[in-house]
């Protein structure tokens, strides 16, 4: 007894960690992307968590130092080791290495599994995934897509529908996981004159980048007036042609000795440490600008195409970007385009100063672009800088304009909104200072803003209709019948809202996602989250009206303290 | 069509017969169902 009892005092109970699985099984910047949000976890938790990553093979494998540095094991998927592994091909055999894998997984006892991947194949994998809790999308037995917590909903309903999400995509893995959003000091680009510009012109749809010879020009302008400086042309092996076309212009060719090709000769571990003090990068939307914010390295990023600019650009504060004013600009992958407009609103004169301007050190700004550019190639091009704002959160704010734009005026709002509605996260935020443009636009929207309340209200409503009609004593089921009708025509009728006011689409969007994933596994329940999901709504609403509100009162407040300079 | 090619698009009717039925999805069928997406991902070069 005695030996007992000192054996209980010595050895106190060990407490056995939880495991959180991620699945990511999309490229390479999706990978480093979910490994930085990994890294923010464990700064706010430290190893209280086992992490395991779920990933595909021929992706995980290049970054597994980078992996293993944050995840206790990384568990990687492949269609060859799945389908090829056995003697025969066949289905069955395919089948029975799905369930190895799923056994593999399972020996884990996942307690939350979550899916940052949103891809049908990792949807599916959710579902075969044993964990007590599951966050993000899966499929449950009746083929249908389940989304239970808000910011998965948001991500669905927004990233891939609108182009007015404006939370970087590992600020958005972070609240999904529930990682505070707060400012780290320390990710922050390290300035400097800089001599090696290591140079990513590809990627990995002809919609995100340029065309060779407006590359040619960037380079050829930049080592001619930069003479102590080289670059260094970075890519995988199948970008070794795209590379040679630009190296063998002959506009290039005096320029031999400063122009290094790295492509297709590295691995990331090696080009991560080839990214020294002495390096920035500039290139397109990739894998290898995320790798360069992991360096802390200066960087300049290109959006094109189907780039959503806020969503991608690498996470770290200082770093720019560069965007064309393009309309159709960010477009679907689906869009068809034949002349690429958005590729030519981005001048390579601008490119090639601010490249310039940041390798040498200094701070890029409205004025030193001006010395030397003209209005012309700045009036189609929109520049901004990362930095984190009052919420904690990365966010871009402009280089060029005093004014906010309407997109990013309206932008900012929905930041401000969703933070507040599904975390409760509250900030000090400016008025943003609107053109009379933007103005106008938001009174317009304001009236969007008013119907989709109403429409809410009415929603809540019903619901209550409902809820009243189930607990009364003898329930008329013809009535419950007519009021969910009602629902349904106030789904009807936001649609409707949406294509008056596309820019008020982010809120239609996530209310239908949320009703389409109730809580509850009877009428009762089914209909209260109902009404709590209308609630929501017409929340969103209300407060995207107040800041419209209250920005317009301002903007007549600052125009009557300063009177305006008028052209007679 | 390789005959794994058949042996996985017969199965793939073979569910949706049986969830257009009212069924729910076994967990066999969502294997088939994740090796499909795979195979499709990777067809299309997404992944």
């Amino acid at each position: 007894m005695e030996t007992a009892k000192q054996d209980n005092t010595d050895i106190p109970p060990e407490t056995v960690k939880k495991t959180i699985a991620i699945v990511q099984i999309l490229r390479l910047g999706d990978i480093i992307q979910t490994i930085q949000t990994a890294k923010s976890l464990r700064q706010e938790h430290g190893d209280k968590y086992k992490l395991l990553l779920i990933a595909r093979k021929k992706f995980a494998n290049h970054l597994l130092d980078q992996i293993n540095e944050v995840f206790d094991e990384c568990i990687t998927i492949d269609l060859k080791d799945l389908v090829l592994k056995s003697e025969t091909v066949n289905l069955e055999n395919s089948l029975n290495n799905i369930r190895e894998l799923k056994a593999k997984i399972s020996s884990h006892n996942i307690d939350v599994c979550v899916n940052l991947s949103y891809s049908k194949t990792a949807n599916y994998l959710m579902s075969l995934i044993t964990a007590s809790h599951k966050i993000g999308p899966y499929y449950n037995e009746n083929a249908n897509l389940n989304i239970n917590d808000k910011w998965s909903q948001y991500l669905y309903a927004n990233v891939l529908e609108t182009s007015l999400n404006s939370f970087n995509l590992v600020d958005l893995y972070k609240l999904i996981i529930g990682v505070s959003p707060k400012e780290d000091s320390s990710n922050i680009v390290k300035t400097g004159n800089k001599n090696k510009v290591f140079i990513h012109p590809f990627a990995s749809d002809k919609k995100k980048v340029w065309g060779d010879s407006k590359w040619v020009e960037v380079i050829f302008k930049f080592l001619r007036d930069n003479e102590s400086k080289e670059v260094f042309l970075v890519g995988a092996k199948n970008d070794q042609e795209a590379c040679k076309k630009i190296i063998n212009n002959p506009l290039l060719q005096t320029y031999n000795n400063r122009i290094n090709d790295l492509t297709g000769k590295h691995n990331i571990t090696e080009l991560k440490e080839l990214l020294d003090d002495d390096s920035m990068f500039i290139g397109h939307d990739s894998m290898v600008s995320h790798l360069a914010s992991l360096k802390k390295v200066p960087i300049i990023t290109i959006s094109l195409g189907t780039v959503r600019t806020a969503e991608t650009v690498p996470y770290i504060a200082g770093a720019y970007n560069l965007s064309p004013q393009t309309k159709c600009f960010p477009c679907k992958p689906d869009t068809a385009c034949d002349f690429y407009q958005c590729h030519a609103d981005i001048p390579y004169q601008t490119v090639n100063e601010a490249l310039t301007i940041v390798s040498n050190g200094e701070e890029l700004t409205k004025e030193s672009l001006n010395k030397k550019l003209s209005h012309f190639h700045l009036n189609s091009i929109n520049i901004t800088k990362s930095a984190y704002n009052s919420l904690g959160l990365l966010s871009l704010e402009s280089v060029l304009e005093n004014e906010a734009t309407y997109d990013e005026t309206i932008r900012k709002f929905f930041t401000i909104t969703w933070s507040y509605l599904v975390s409760e996260i509250e900030g000090h935020n400016e008025f943003p200072k609107i053109s009379d443009k933007t103005h106008q636009r938001l009174l317009t929207d304001m009236k969007g803003l008013q119907q989709l309340f109403e429409l809410s209200e009415f929603g809540k409503k019903y619901s209550r209709y409902i809820l009243e009609e189930i607990s009364c004593e003898t329930p008329n089921l013809n009535k419950i019948k007519d009021y969910s009708k009602k629902v349904d025509e106030i789904e009807r009728l936001s649609d409707i809202v949406s294509e008056t006011h596309p820019q008020l689409s982010p809120i239609i969007n996530y209310g239908k996602v949320a009703r389409a994933n109730l809580h509850g596994d009877n009428l009762v329940q089914l209909t209260e989250s109902s009404f709590y999901s209308f609630h929501d709504q017409a929340n969103a609403t209300s407060i995207m009206y107040e800041l419209c509100e209250k920005t317009l009162t301002q903007n007549q407040k600052n125009k009557t303290v300063k009177p305006q300079t008028t052209i007679r | 069509m390789s005959n794994f090619a058949t042996e996985v698009v017969n199965k793939i009717e073979e569910i949706k017969k049986s969830t257009a039925s009212g069924s729910s999805l076994s967990q066999e069928d969502l294997e088939v169902l994740f090796l499909a997406s795979l195979l499709e991902e990777e067809g299309h070069g997404n992944s």
